[in-house]
């Protein structure tokens, strides 16, 4: 009743508006810029769309939505999956990440000396958009920037392996003894502080052109006219908040592989508006996470569903300097006592799979892919534990606490979202029912929650955490000084053998027993499920690379 | 006038210093402790609250208002560059024609002899208020831009990407021209004036043009002026919703990402916009209503 009451609200408002047609007038559309795709929503909605054969001449424009602006597109002061998207397609790194496979992109090839310590490459014949050579001074030039202290890289301490990457960063050395040097056009050497065989799958390394940095300054990256390409795609237009177009890079040393002419990236903050915009036909595929729309787009047939991994996993914190979250056994009674199949299946379609572990499917260690070679901890401990209220009173007996379990309240902190909130509420139910303890809930503002987690002032509260694709980088958040207020020396001492070892098998185990010790035996934290959406594509789109750890870009796709 | 820049402006930035996180937490999730002291001693936020304080209104003073602490690039001035247009092209059309609407609608609602269409006036109103935007809102997108396919469901910079952030925004202030358009009206209509002009057998266009228009003006005028700051300071959920790069969307941001400097500075631009247009007001309604000076009214 209140939807046909609006929709005759609206017409009757859009019909009183017959004076303003001025606006809406379509003729003024045909003058447009690329910026929606009529054509597909037309082909959409006409059934002959193989009966236009003429669509060779027609540009192959891909329409998306991304839900935030970038912040900035300069390689030392990117921050967020969102740049990083972009900085893919508009710079070649050395190798790139296809599938779990390294190829070389920027680097034609490239050897690695006996002792694991000296990576040489050898460059490619590629051109900057205006036509200048890439050369391997490019490449020196943007590392040597990265470590430059006076540049304040967010993501430095991923690059810690370079030798004296961090001595630089920390202003001990000069930024001439990086241990990187361009030895004539094409080559370039790279020297690491101790050998790490996942050094090509661990960081990105990029080229730009001093002159152009220089030339622009604190500008550079914040707009197309600041910047040159040497990547699959040149950013052509970035209206901010709104639109960010980018153009295929003629120059590019694989441009006959690049199948897009264009690519349109709508920004759009809103998720409903998004899936509204995909349904028109304005945007050629979505990601999509909610149970009405899943419904509706699987039951169309103009359009084909992946299932993608984020390769990131919910959980739960635990601060362990709290007074209850300290004893281990109350720690491991809550992690054990939610159910992981019902909240994925119900809170979340399906889409996320449960967690019994941190690390999340599609990460490997070497060749190895880590989930399929380790069990997940929290099943065998879940094993052996016949009672979780039992275990979780024997806590409580040796904190010393005499009250009675249902006198026990716990607080759950969590972000102010809808989405967030109503999780909370539900495992709010589950510990409750399982336990027969209470819950209070504790809902912040983001920023606050954020800075929440980061302090002892919790006692238990949600988070998601994305990985890279070794363990490595999951495992180092809980090295001393992390979120769960957690101090394992033991810990400490398999991620540092792990991530020092060459032999993967010895890597995998030193991981696999932290993982253990993190998780299970002390339960610092507690899994809950390993992400997953789905994403919707109209059947005209095609070579989309969802690998979680894939940094192709839009270089693959192409339109037909 | 300068005084409550001032005050809002102190009052703002001690608000805002004192809510829990700041810019680096909200950045990078796993920002290196090196990199976030770096952070800190460059953008001095380990300072005293008063240091600190001292040192914005030294800027201040320079006509430095800061530089975003999220990407780093652009001023506050960029930002109100870029996001002020869109706010005010969506602002000042529906405005407009809020304005327009609800005048006309008030006028017919008190003047018609239909009883139906005044309860349909009534009625449409009554919802246009107590249905909120953000529910109005997809509703039109699904039926113009999915079901009709006539209309773009979001996106900015062609003039068919007005049209539903318009229509949705146009109730708001349309509510309240209404209501007080009808209700000036039937105080007048209830005044010895309006009796006395009627059994000297003036019309009524001639009453409600010479008289009734004027006692319910300086009210309408207020309603109007009070409105149109709410132009340049964006409408946020219309923003949000239909992905149009304003400048409502972009304080909201900025507040979530700790956002200092724009936090600040927008602040500053709204007041100083705001304080402008009430003085505008009072010396419009003094020059044109000269008895609201001596308080006759």
């Amino acid at each position: 009743m209140k939807r046909i009451t609006t929709y005759l609200l609206a017409t009757c408002i859009l019909l009183s508006m017959g004076g303003c047609s001025t606006t809406n007038d379509p003729s003024s559309a045909s003058e447009s810029t690329p910026m929606e795709s009529e054509e597909h929503a037309k082909d959409i909605t006409s059934s002959d769309v193989n009966d236009d054969a003429t669509s060779s001449v027609k540009p192959s424009v891909l329409n998306c939505a991304w839900n935030d602006e970038p912040t900035s597109l300069d390689l030392i002061k990117y921050s967020g999956a969102n740049d990083l998207k972009l900085i893919w397609n508009l710079y070649e790194p050395l190798v790139r990440i296809e599938n779990g496979q390294i190829i070389g992109a920027g680097a034609e090839s490239w050897t690695v000396s006996d002792d694991g310590l000296t990576y040489t490459f050898e460059l490619r014949d590629n051109e900057w958009s205006d036509g200048i050579k890439v050369k391997a001074e490019d490449y020196a030039y943007e590392l040597k920037r990265q470590a430059d202290p006076d540049n304040m890289f967010s993501y430095a301490s991923d690059y810690f392996n370079i030798k004296n990457f961090e001595a630089v960063y920390n202003g001990e050395l000069d930024k001439d003894k990086l241990g990187v040097c361009a030895e004539d056009d094409n080559t370039l050497v790279i020297e690491l502080e101790y050998p790490n065989t996942t050094f090509l799958s661990s960081v990105e390394l990029y080229p730009d052109r001093s002159d152009i940095v220089e030339k622009y300054g604190n500008d550079h990256g914040f707009s197309p006219d600041t910047m040159v390409y040497s990547g699959p795609f040149k950013l052509t237009s970035w209206e901010h908040n709104s639109s960010v177009v980018l153009e295929k890079n003629e120059n590019y040393w694989d441009a006959g592989n690049v199948k897009l002419d264009s690519v349109n990236l709508h920004i759009i903050n809103d998720e409903s508006t998004r899936l509204t915009n995909f349904q028109s036909g304005a945007i050629d595929y979505v990601s999509c996470s909610d149970s009405d729309h899943l419904e509706l787009f699987r039951n169309s047939d103009e359009m084909y569903e992946e299932h993608a991994q984020s390769a990131r996993t919910y959980m739960f914190l635990f601060n362990c300097k709290n007074e209850l979250m300290k004893n281990s056994k109350i720690r491991q009674a809550l992690s054990l006592s939610i159910n992981r199949d019902e909240i994925c299946s119900i809170l979340d379609s399906s889409l996320t799979t449960p967690a019994y572990g941190l690390i999340p499917p599609a990460t490997v260690v070497g060749t190895l892919d880590y989930r399929k070679n380790v069990g997940e901890p929290l099943i065998e401990l879940g094993d052996s534990v016949e009672d979780v209220k039992a275990l979780f009173t024997d806590g409580l007996k040796e904190l010393g606490i005499s009250d009675s379990i249902e006198d026990i309240t716990i607080t759950l902190s969590c972000p102010s979202d809808s989405l967030s909130q109503e999780n909370a509420e539900y495992y709010k139910n589950m510990w409750e029912k399982a336990l027969g303890i209470t819950v209070e809930i504790n809902m912040q503002e983001f920023s606050t929650y954020k800075s929440l987690i980061w302090s002892d002032e919790y006692q238990v509260a949600t988070t998601a955490w994305g990985g890279s694709i070794e363990p490595r980088f999951m495992l180092t958040r809980w090295l001393p000084d992390n979120q769960s207020q957690w101090d394992n020396d033991e810990y400490s001492k398999l991620v540092e053998e792990g991530e020092q070892s060459s032999d993967e098998s010895v890597r995998l185990k030193k991981y696999a027993e932290a993982e253990k010790l993190l998780v299970a035996d002390n339960a610092a934290i507690a899994p809950i499920k390993y992400d997953g959406y789905s994403i919707f594509y109209y059947n005209y789109v095609h070579g989309a690379v969802n690998d979680p750890f894939s940094n192709v870009g839009f270089k693959t796709m192409y339109i037909e | 006038m300068i005084a409550v820049v001032f005050l809002t402006l102190t009052a703002t930035f001690f608000l805002v210093h004192t809510i829990r996180g700041d810019p680096f937490t909200s950045k990078v999730d796993a920002l290196d402790p090196k990199t976030r002291q770096q952070y800190i001693l460059r953008y001095g936020t380990d300072k005293s609250i008063l240091e600190q304080y001292a040192i914005f209104l030294r800027n201040l003073a320079k006509g430095d208002l800061g530089v975003s602490l999220s990407n780093n690039t652009s001023t506050v001035n960029d930002v109100i560059r870029n996001c002020m247009p869109s706010s005010l092209i969506v602002g000042s059309i529906s405005y407009f024609l809020s304005f327009v609407l609800g005048f006309l609608a008030g006028i017919v609602c008190s003047y018609s002899k239909n009883k139906l269409l005044r309860s349909v006036l009534i009625t449409l109103f009554m919802l246009g208020i107590s249905i909120p935007v953000f529910i109005v809102a997809p509703v039109y997108q699904q039926l113009f831009s999915v079901k009709l396919g006539i209309l773009p469901a979001s996106g900015w910079g062609k003039p068919e990407n007005l049209v539903l952030p318009i229509i949705s925004m146009i109730p708001i202030t349309a509510v309240h021209v209404f209501k007080h358009t009808k209700n000036g009206i039937k105080a007048a209509r209830n005044s010895g004036y309006y009796r006395a002009a009627k059994q000297r057998g003036f019309s009524e266009i001639y009453i409600f043009k010479r008289h009734i228009l004027k006692n319910a003006s300086p009210a309408l005028l207020t309603v109007i002026i009070s409105g149109v700051s709410g132009l340049f300071t964006g409408a946020f959920v219309i923003e949000k919703v239909f992905a149009i790069p304003g400048i409502g969307f972009s304080f909201v941001t900025a507040i979530s990402k700790r956002d200092y400097p724009i936090i600040l500075g927008l602040n500053i631009a709204f007041t100083g916009i705001y304080v402008i247009f009430i003085l505008l007001g009072d010396i419009i309604q003094a020059l044109l209503f000269p008895r609201f000076k001596e308080g006759q009214y």
